[in-house]
């Protein structure tokens, strides 16, 4: 008897979405984990989608086939004010953590995953883990995973 | 912040329906990549390791 799957959400960020999109034996093996362990769904905020193309078409045939796949030409995963409010805080006390720039990106991925953590399990795919850590321990939700491609 | 003050827009995601219909989707683009010629298995034993550690 198969062990029902657990319910998990999957935001991606630029770094995320590039990285998958360079090498299609990664993506692969990525849809591949979501579909055979989890219940899941991938989350993109549309201020991220401002941030994917490379000009290199080799890779953003891939990029817009998975943006296809997410759905994110729906609209409806546009973050509401309250998230992009809730970002605006997490990078200001963010900023006071750090020496370096925290990207609205990111404060906009990490909002939202604190909302979508009250429902369900999150793991933000990402390329960068040090800014990702930082806002996510911001949040003291228990359960959000940053996963570093 | 408290769970009942997280409001959300991203009501689809809650959507069985919706999921499934992504679920269907992204299982179409898997078997794309594999006609294209892309290997499956490289990744999986380092990702399902990783997933193992992700908190529920």
């Amino acid at each position: 008897m198969n062990r029902p799957r657990s319910r998990r959400d999957f935001l991606l960020d630029s770094g995320g979405v590039t990285t998958l999109s360079k090498n299609r034996d990664l993506l692969l093996d990525y849809l591949r984990m979501l579909e055979i362990q989890f219940d899941g769904a991938f989350l993109l905020p549309t201020p991220i989608l401002g941030e994917i193309h490379t000009g290199d078409r080799r890779i953003d045939v891939i990029t817009d086939r998975l943006l296809k796949a997410i759905g994110g030409s729906d609209a409806e995963l546009e973050p509401v004010a309250a998230t992009w409010r809730r970002a605006g805080e997490l990078r200001t006390e963010a900023l006071q953590h750090s020496r370096n720039p925290i990207s609205t990106g990111d404060a906009v991925i990490v909002a939202l995953a604190e909302e979508r953590s009250v429902r369900a399990g999150v793991t933000i795919i990402t390329g960068d883990k040090k800014d990702m850590d930082l806002l996510v321990g911001l949040t003291r939700r228990p359960n959000i995973a940053v996963d570093v491609l | 912040m408290e769970a009942a003050t997280l409001t959300s827009r991203t009501h689809l995601a809650d959507d069985p329906q919706w999921r499934e219909s992504q679920r269907a989707r992204l299982h179409e683009l898997q078997q794309d990549l594999l006609a294209e010629g892309a290997v499956a298995g490289q990744y999986l034993p380092e990702l399902q390791a990783r997933a193992a550690t992700w908190p529920e």
